[in-house]
């Protein structure tokens, strides 16, 4: 703009006049191009800015980048293909439901949403009240079809040949929603309500403990926008809630097609068009640039509290480059890999990122297998005895986070409600430090030659594993067993697990902050505990799920938890050893941001994200 | 040549058939897709193993599930390809679109910068050969050479990117900067114009005297703050351009030629002045067409001022024109910078991605914008290429330079510089051009170090990621577009030979 035309005199010898038409003509086209693409982008842009003043009012006008590690690319999460990590990364404030699972693992009622009420105890009776004002982002209302259109996904009721459970699901069923479980609500009683009814009653044919997270949660199933599956399948939401009601397969079918492969996004087409992917939550998404980043802005319809910052943008960034952009000033919000480097290189920002460090939900752990190698009780205990956890949690887990702590409990992690009590009576506290006496008399006393062979089993590559058993092994030699590191390829450890062929199992957990989830891996093989392959076995473990599992009230279950966790450890059954560390830095200006232990990742409160 | 093409395509067709089945094989076996659900304890986890088992046709033994696979990419000769889902249930097809289309962003520009940059300096260190310049040249490109690519990423990330844009903030140019720079530029000044020892030092110090008092000026005048060419350097350039053009393809002995590219360079000048306002409102369909113009309106003025010289006249005159075109393009660039750098809070040096997300802005800010993120990458791509281009092109310039027909060219009588623009160079860059051909297959494969680490997703990006978990089919998309481009490049490069030497087309 500083160079002004200085006389239009001279022009005649160098362009004639044609050229300066042509320039002119296509001066004048493209010019009206970049307008209309500018305006269309900076028109949307501040319509969601004044319509978000005008009903919310609290949002900044500021944008908050956070640095994803995978690109986006489903909309439903619910479908086996799209739970992920990444796309719940993305969702966890553009779908909201009626709970979450917090970043300390505690579940949470979300009472913006609606409301969950249990009504009798027996049968377990759940009532479900929607906010009066709950609308997707289109101003269409949330009510009774989006509870029933993901009921009868997450139910498996409805099967693909196209007939109906309605005496509950058998080992022939194959679910017409290609739902990721149907764990809890396939044992629901088919909900009735009538379209456009705020309210929905689901009633349980056994207890089920995680009932406060069994549906529109973002621990399992989200609300999807049932209007619009209905509008692709060529009918209405009326329609819908009539063809639940009746089972009709002729109007299911094409719902669930769309609801199992219409919300996948591909990057050839980038985002679809806004009226397939609204929202029901703070922000919706606005933009999506494949591989690059995906923008959510605030919904404009949103009747809870508005966001803090209006716009947030994830760009996807590989972990091993998300610190420099961080120190760039590209990204405000980073999760790269606890490892020593990345804590040294936000280190050395100082003040101007605010980092924060913490246990996750998976925990690293070695299995005792009692059919083999590790039956004799004495010999379970001089191993438990010499395995070195704290040097272990020392050497190799506080670089990464300062405060680590050994983990005692196989039932709950650091961070959830419980855990204290749990970490306090489970009784792995004894063995913190290596106690070689107590391990060479246990060993002397089970009768193992010297030079006892314990192959320990764990998936390569892994630094860190190797480094575990080379710990283990200095350790316990010893003593006088010959630990055999034996790490072997993935699909060679999942097979070698699953039959049982180990004597040890060096392998990690991933916790998913339910309790219903926990008697898998613990209970007995023909209780329940299919992830069992250790042969544990004990008829107080076994009535301790059944009791947690069927429990409508969540105060009992920690005492029935403990009384697991004394079994592995009076047992000698299993050690815990860690939980994976966590890191989260965030740029200085940016305030709420908070580590979360969960798999939802540190977005799961992103509407609380300010700039100061 | 239609025989030798024909069966040159089959038997490359054929090879690569082979190889796709060695690396679907390799790849089936270098481990489990499941891995990552082992250890979850979520619900979903035996849904997920069994969706993933069926998605992938795991169940299937490897060659059977390899003529399936086949089987979908066959149906690509009816435009119907069906390259299998990774393992989140996306197509192959549409992934590979979008990394193909960002590594030839990335990678493209970058290796017509290394081929430019390489070939000229080749050239240079070949006429002045066993000299300072060369000796350091040679030095340069073997060390950037053997440099690692994550490591020199790093570096440029943190100096010139993060410290670089810091220091824009408040730009003084610190003194042993410039004394720095200073002795730099008169080493090269002395490197480059070379003679006695008296003219040595003349040189050296003269340059060191011109870098000084740049750095000086930019420093005293705030350039940095407010970016611009000027009207000074804008006349001196098109003028030295024009000279330069002409002393490059015509000498000065027929005066004509000069006077062609003068005129052009004046009409540059003048126009620079008085079409602001044009170059306000301009996007990039306006600046191709102004390009088109400049060239039609230069190559007139050498077709009527040229007179016996016409023919290089005429392309004297159009790169005059190109390069005070590209000067005033460049000035117009510098002046959107200040509006630029408010937008993106002073990030002008990007460290990560192919743009802003969501930038909006005109046609000079989003081209800075674009330019800011390719800045770096480009320079990693460059350094590590630059290397082979300018050894190939000195040695293959020197080979030339000794051979009989330019002695002949020399005993004629004709001038140094028709010796070595036209009878050298074009029969030194026939082997060049072979390398540019299959450089530009590999090109297609992306620069992995280079994606991951500046973000780009890439073809490299691409296969990397699908090898680490291991997803067999993107890494068969990947190794299928990489395998095409590598075959059909080849076979360009034997087409090429013969068009480009004579010799091979009648043999």
């Amino acid at each position: 703009m500083k160079r002004t035309s200085r006389g239009a005199g001279p022009i005649a010898l160098a362009l004639s006049t044609a050229a300066l038409v042509v320039v002119a003509g296509c001066t004048t086209s493209g010019g009206g191009d970049t307008t209309t693409t500018s305006s269309s982008t900076s028109g949307s842009a501040s319509g969601t800015t004044s319509d978000s003043s005008g009903s919310g009012g609290g949002s900044a006008d500021t944008t908050i980048t956070y640095a994803a590690e995978q690109d986006f690319y489903a909309y439903n999460t619910f479908t086996v293909d799209g739970n992920a990590t990444a796309n719940q990364t993305v969702l966890n404030q553009v779908l909201r439901g009626f709970s979450y699972v917090d970043n300390e693992g505690a579940v949470q009622m979300d009472t913006e949403f609606g409301t969950i009420e249990k009504t009798s105890d027996d049968p377990l009776t759940v009532q479900y009240t929607f906010a009066d004002d709950a609308r997707w982002s289109d101003g269409e209302p949330i009510g009774c079809a989006d509870f029933l259109l993901t009921w009868a996904a997450g139910s498996g009721y409805y099967n693909k040949d196209g007939s109906a459970n309605t005496g509950g699901r058998t080992a022939e069923s194959e679910n017409l929603f290609d739902s990721a479980s149907t764990t809890g609500l396939d044992q629901t009683e088919k909900p009735t309500c009538a379209d456009g009814d705020k309210t929905v009653t689901l009633t349980y044919k056994v207890p089920y403990v995680d009932w406060n997270v069994a549906i529109g949660t973002s621990a399992g199933g989200s609300f999807m926008p049932a209007h619009v599956a209905a509008e692709q399948a060529g009918t209405d939401t009326a329609g819908l809630v009539a063809a639940f009601e009746s089972d009709d397969a002729a109007v299911l079918t094409p719902v669930a097609e769309f609801w199992n492969t219409g919300w996948s996004l591909n990057p050839d087409q980038g985002l679809p068009d806004a009226s397939l992917i609204p929202s029901s939550g703070p922000f919706l998404i606005s933009a999506w640039d494949p591989g690059q980043s995906i923008t959510l802005t605030a919904n404009p319809e949103w009747w809870g509290t508005p966001p803090a910052s209006n716009t947030v943008v994830m760009r996807f960034i590989d972990q091993s480059q998300q610190v420099s952009a961080l120190q760039s000033g590209e990204v405000d919000v980073i999760e790269p890999q606890a490892n020593p480097d990345s804590l040294a290189a936000l280190d050395a920002l100082g003040a101007a990122v605010d980092v924060q460090t913490g246990p996750l939900f998976t925990y690293e752990h070695l299995d005792l297998n009692v059919n083999t190698g590790m039956a004799n009780e004495q010999l379970r205990e001089a191993f438990f005895n010499c395995v070195p956890r704290q040097q272990i949690v020392d050497n190799l887990i506080k670089p990464s986070q300062p405060d680590a702590e050994v983990l005692q409990s196989l039932m709950l992690q650091p961070t959830q409600p419980g855990y204290d009590e749990l970490a306090a009576g489970a009784g792995f506290e004894n063995y913190n430090e290596v106690d070689l006496d107590a391990a060479r008399a246990a060993f002397a006393a089970s009768g193992a030659a010297q030079g006892t062979t314990v192959r320990i089993i764990h998936i390569d590559p892994n630094p860190r594993r190797t480094n575990q058993v080379a710990l283990i092994k200095a350790s316990c030699d010893q003593v006088g067993f010959n630990i055999q590191d034996t790490p072997l390829a993935s699909d060679a450890f999942g097979a070698a697990r699953a039959s049982g062929d180990y004597d040890v199992a060096l392998f990690a957990w991933a916790g998913s902050g339910l309790y219903g989830s926990i008697s898998a891996q613990y209970a007995s093989a023909g209780a329940g505990g299919e992830q069992n392959t250790a042969g544990w076995s004990d008829p107080a473990v076994d009535a301790a799920f059944a009791a947690v599992n069927s429990s409508t009230d969540t105060s009992g279950v920690v005492d029935q938890l403990l009384i697991v966790d004394k079994a592995l450890a009076d047992n000698f059954w299993s050690i815990p050893l860690f939980a994976f560390p966590g890191l989260v830095a965030s740029n200085a200006d940016v305030s709420g941001v908070q580590l979360n232990a969960g798999q939802t990742q540190a977005t799961w409160n992103m509407q609380e994200w300010a700039r100061n | 040549m239609a025989t030798f093409i024909l069966r040159r395509l089959v038997v490359s067709f054929f090879v690569l058939l082979a190889a796709t089945f060695v690396v679907y094989v390799l790849v089936a076996n270098a481990g489990d897709p499941r891995t990552a659900l082992l250890e979850s304890t979520d619900p979903s986890r035996d849904a997920k193993i069994a969706a993933l088992t069926e998605n992938l046709d795991l169940d299937t033994p490897v060659v059977p599930r390899y003529f399936g696979w086949l089987g979908g990419v066959a149906q690509c000769f009816v435009g119907q390809c069906d390259l299998g889902t990774n393992i989140n249930g996306a197509p192959v097809t549409g992934l590979l679109s979008v990394a193909l289309g960002s590594t030839l962003r990335l990678v493209l520009f970058a290796t017509v910068m290394a081929i430019l940059f390489g070939v000229i300096v080749g050239i240079v260190t070949a006429l002045r050969q066993y000299s300072g310049l060369d000796y350091s040249t040679t030095f340069l490109a073997f060390l950037f050479f053997s440099l690692p690519a994550f490591w020199i990423a790093v570096l440029l990330k943190q100096f010139l990117a993060i410290k670089f844009n810091s220091w824009l903030s408040d730009p003084v140019i610190p003194l042993w900067l410039t004394i720095v720079l200073a002795a730099l530029g008169g080493l090269l000044a002395m490197a480059l114009i070379g003679g006695d020892r008296r003219q040595r030092m003349i040189s050296l110090v003269g340059g060191a005297a011109v870098v000084a008092a740049v750095c000086v000026y930019l420093d005293v005048s705030k350039w940095f703050a407010q970016p611009g060419i000027g009207p000074v350097v804008m006349i001196v350039g098109s003028l030295a351009a024009a000279v330069g053009a002409t002393a490059l393809l015509s000498g000065f002995r027929y005066r004509r030629v000069l006077i062609a590219t003068l005129i052009t360079a004046v009409v540059g000048i003048i126009c620079s002045f008085s079409l602001g306002w044009l170059l306000d409102i301009s996007t990039a369909g306006t600046i191709i067409i102004l390009a088109i113009v400049t060239l039609a309106v230069s190559g007139a003025i050498g077709a009527l001022v040229g007179g016996v010289l016409r023919s290089q006249a005429v392309k004297a005159c159009m790169i005059t024109g190109f390069l005070s075109g590209a000067l005033i393009f460049a000035d117009r660039l510098l002046q959107a910078v200040t509006g630029y750098s408010d937008k993106v809070r002073g990030i002008l040096i990007a460290t990560i991605g192919s743009n802003t997300p969501n930038f909006s802005g005109d046609f000079w800010e989003t081209t800075l914008d674009q330019l800011g993120h390719l800045l770096l990458p480009s320079i990693v791509i460059v350094l590590i290429s630059f290397a082979t281009y300018t050894r190939y092109t000195r040695s293959s310039m020197l080979e030339t330079m000794n051979q009989d027909y330019v002695r002949t060219a020399r005993a004629k009588g004709l001038t140094e510089r028709t010796v070595v623009v036209r009878h050298a160079f074009r029969n030194a860059m026939i082997p060049v051009t072979t390398l540019m051909a299959i450089d530009f297959g590999a090109v297609i494969g992306g620069a992995v170090i280079t994606e991951t680490v500046f973000g780009w997703q890439g073809m490299g990006r691409l296969f990397t990621d699908a090898l680490r978990i291991p997803d067999p089919n993107p890494v068969m998309g990947f190794f299928l577009v990489t395998g095409t481009a590598v075959v059909v490049f080849n076979m360009i490069v034997d087409i090429l030979y013969g068009v480009l030497d004579p010799r091979i087309r009648t043999a």
